[in-house]
């Protein structure tokens, strides 16, 4: 059943009494929540996203909801915890479906070590990931949406997560993350593009979230090939470059944007470098989205890759 | 010392460690190897260490027992016989720590201070 099947009311309902199971990719999330903001980013972001039955085994156990004392009625706030935990501190109550998708990114990445995860987004074409790993800053997450409405598969626009059992990448299609100008160039860039309430004064300024293609989501379960590995860079009014990167290089950019490298250590280095062997690596430089968008397109259909 | 066969080393997981007998240290190193271009895993510390070309054929030329060129990945799976001149300590720190970790489990003979 999709959570878009769901009434207001009965969303509304489930996620009151935290009976709601939340399938994205491999994870199931039991939430909980009163507040209004998520019924609504919900309802409009995760609308073709599987519901599990309550009796599922659930991976995580979540509440996004206003705190108990003062704090509920004045100036409120919202607080997200995980198994009852609150890792994070409060933040303002309309901040509280960023906060979901925040707090969902650490559940995996915090929790989740059965799997290697990168802080990179990950597309796919043809049976390939495309991995881009960036600082904050770097267009990572524009880049990600802009490909993700056009011919690439959205695995995800934060967390590369890979299986070290099978040595492939697995999707986990949540809503993208838009921050500050990147709002309104996807706005223009991805038409009938469905965003959220956008957030201002955020501890990253303005935020949006914008909703998964509905197939990457029906797709969640097929995985992929390591492909290519690119580091993008925006630069206002750039021309779009392409240049080879140093595997060497990628590689130690691979292990610095992992999570969880210390747990994994010596197999993560191993599956590391598997995932770089098999990958075409580059560095990438763009100023216009739909250059990019043609650079990538080009870089599919050349690909020159050899087979798993 | 340890004395290695290098054509009985299996270098399928990019791993020169695998066949040294002491369990604990087993798993200290790996190495990945693209061309020239190498990064090895320190599992001591669990750090990467990007080796530079140069310092590559540095270190491919510092085994005065070869008889003709080898690669980084030989030198990991030769034995004893290494000295390595000071100077190359200041330039190429990442080798200067890998060599120390080789001599530590028997793979180096003498890392010069």
């Amino acid at each position: 059943m999709k959570l878009g099947a769901l009434s207001p009311a009965e969303l509304t309902r489930q996620l009151a009494c935290g009976s709601l199971r939340l399938r994205t990719g491999p994870f199931v999330t039991a939430v909980q929540s009163r507040l209004p903001e998520l019924v609504r980013g919900l309802g409009a972001l995760y609308a073709s996203h599987d519901l599990e039955p309550e009796s599922s085994f659930t991976d995580f156990v979540i509440s996004v909801d206003r705190p108990d004392g003062l704090r509920h009625w004045i100036r409120p706030q919202v607080l997200f915890r995980f198994d009852g935990v609150a890792p994070f501190a409060p933040l303002p109550v309309n901040q509280g479906f960023a906060l979901f998708e925040w707090g969902m990114n650490w559940c995996i990445y915090g929790n989740c070590h059965q799997y290697v995860t990168l802080h990179a987004a990950v597309l796919e074409r043809g049976g390939r990931a495309l991995v881009l790993p960036a600082p904050s800053g770097s267009g990572k997450s524009t880049l990600c949406a802009g490909l993700a409405f056009n011919g690439w598969r959205l695995l995800s626009d934060e967390l590369t997560v890979i299986d070290p059992q099978r040595q492939l990448i697995l999707p986990v299609p949540r809503p993208i993350s838009l921050k500050n100008a990147s709002i309104d160039v996807i706005r223009e860039f991805v038409q009938g593009a469905i965003l959220s309430d956008v957030v201002r004064d955020t501890t990253k300024g303005s935020v949006a979230h914008c909703k998964p293609d509905a197939e990457a989501v029906l797709r969640a379960g097929e995985p992929a090939r390591p492909g290519w590995i690119v580091v993008p860079k925006y630069r206002e009014g750039a021309d779009a470059k392409l240049e080879r990167m140093p595997k060497a290089r990628a590689m130690m950019m691979a292990v610095d944007s992992t999570f969880n490298f210390n747990i994994h250590r010596r197999a993560g280095f191993e599956l590391l470098s598997y995932m770089v062997s098999r990958s075409e690596c580059y560095e990438f430089t763009y100023g216009r989205l739909e250059d990019a968008v043609a650079v990538f397109d080009a870089l599919a259909g050349t690909a020159e890759l050899p087979d798993a | 010392m340890v004395e290695l066969d290098v054509h009985q080393l299996s270098w399928g997981e990019a791993s020169f460690a695998a066949s040294l007998p002491v369990p604990t240290q087993q798993q200290r190193f790996a190495l990945a190897e693209w061309g020239h271009e190498f990064v090895v895993f320190d599992g001591a510390t669990g750090a990467c260490h990007l080796l530079s070309e140069a310092a590559g054929s540095v270190f491919a030329g510092l085994l005065s027992s070869a008889t003709g060129p080898m690669s980084v990945r030989q030198i990991f799976e030769a034995t004893a016989g290494v000295s390595v001149d000071p100077v190359l300590e200041d330039e190429h720190q990442a080798l200067i720590t890998l060599l120390s970790g080789l001599c530590e489990v028997g793979l180096v003979q003498k890392v010069a201070s």
